[in-house]
């Protein structure tokens, strides 16, 4: 052993030997109270982190809404289109559209304007044609 | 010199035992058994006996929570000795930044051992070993707060003894230098 490491050794302090047990302890056990609390804590924030998320993701309890009325749920169709330019209505060439006004006609006992609808539908077929 | 008190594993393993099947009083029997030396360990480095015992108090805490899970493969003492060189490590870290950032309220200039008629004081001195490698620092902090032999560090450490006698001999030039002791 060279002089320096003696001398390493030798810087060693001896403890204090009065250290009172009996206070060390209650400190300690005031301690082990205090992480224990926070443990307990810490754990049952992160249960209800963990139970908001699983409900936010599942949505559980949120009703389900079902839509009352029917609407374009491709908005690019609706927002392409140009209004201003369009000829035609749409409403023409909508083959069920005519047939469901056929049948409202016919259940609603208009038997001769149905035929006068039918027979207007196929002139302008044949207008076009 | 302390080496690890073989006599004394049966019985740290009894009490570990009884604290493991819910005896809290046993805990209070080995952190007494203990105390002196964990605080004695801690003093030498720190110089001030309410941070010895302080670090004491975070050792025991660990202890406390691990202890449980003790699986009896090696003498308690080692398994304590392993707490306190981590707790030591952790503190010597924290006080080099602190060092570094000037966040020392008060610098302490430390005790200049007249009788060794040292050029270093204590506080350089650990300040010193502060910036070693970790298993530079571990071997010394073993070697002159505890005086522990070379093959007990090895027990703690998980390292072989020749490895421990290196790291001190590479920790030692290391220090002299830092130190200028000639």
């Amino acid at each position: 052993m060279t002089d320096f490491e003696q001398k390493l050794i030798n810087s060693r302090l001896e403890g204090p030997r009065d250290t009172n047990s009996d206070e060390f302890l209650s400190r300690l056990h005031n301690r082990v109270t205090e992480s224990e609390q926070n443990r307990q804590i810490i754990t049952a924030s992160f249960m209800m982190l963990f139970v908001v998320g699983v409900l936010t993701f599942t949505q559980f309890g949120a009703p389900e809404l079902e839509p009352e009325f029917y609407f374009a749920d491709e908005p690019e169709a609706f927002f392409e289109t140009d209004f201003w330019t369009v000829n035609s209505d749409s409403l023409d060439a909508d083959e069920s559209y005519t047939d469901d006004l056929a049948y409202f006609l016919l259940q609603e006992g208009n038997f001769w304007e149905t035929v006068e609808l039918l027979n207007e539908l196929e002139l302008e077929e044949e207008i076009t044609l | 010199m302390r080496p690890i008190v073989r006599n004394d594993m049966q019985n740290d393993h009894d009490l570990i035992h009884q604290y493991q099947n819910g005896h809290r009083s046993a805990y209070d029997e080995i952190v007494r058994r203990h105390l002196s030396n964990t605080i004695g360990f801690f003093y030498t480095f720190t110089g001030d006996r309410m941070a010895a015992e302080d670090l004491a108090q975070d050792v025991f805490l660990k202890l406390y929570r691990h202890l449980k899970r003790f699986r009896f493969e090696s003498a308690f003492t080692t398994y304590l000795y392993r707490i306190n060189v981590n707790t030591a490590n952790t503190w010597l870290k924290r006080s080099k930044w602190k060092a570094l950032l000037h966040l020392d309220q008060a610098p302490d200039q430390g005790e200049r051992d007249t009788e060794l008629e040292q050029e270093w004081t204590r506080k350089e001195l650990w300040d010193a070993v502060a910036k070693l490698p970790n298993k530079q620092r571990t071997v010394v902090m073993m070697r002159i707060a505890q005086e522990l032999p070379y093959k007990d560090i090895a027990e703690i450490t998980s390292m072989s003894e020749g490895t421990a006698k290196v790291n001190f001999h590479h920790a030692v030039t290391t220090l002299k230098k830092w130190l200028r002791d000639d």
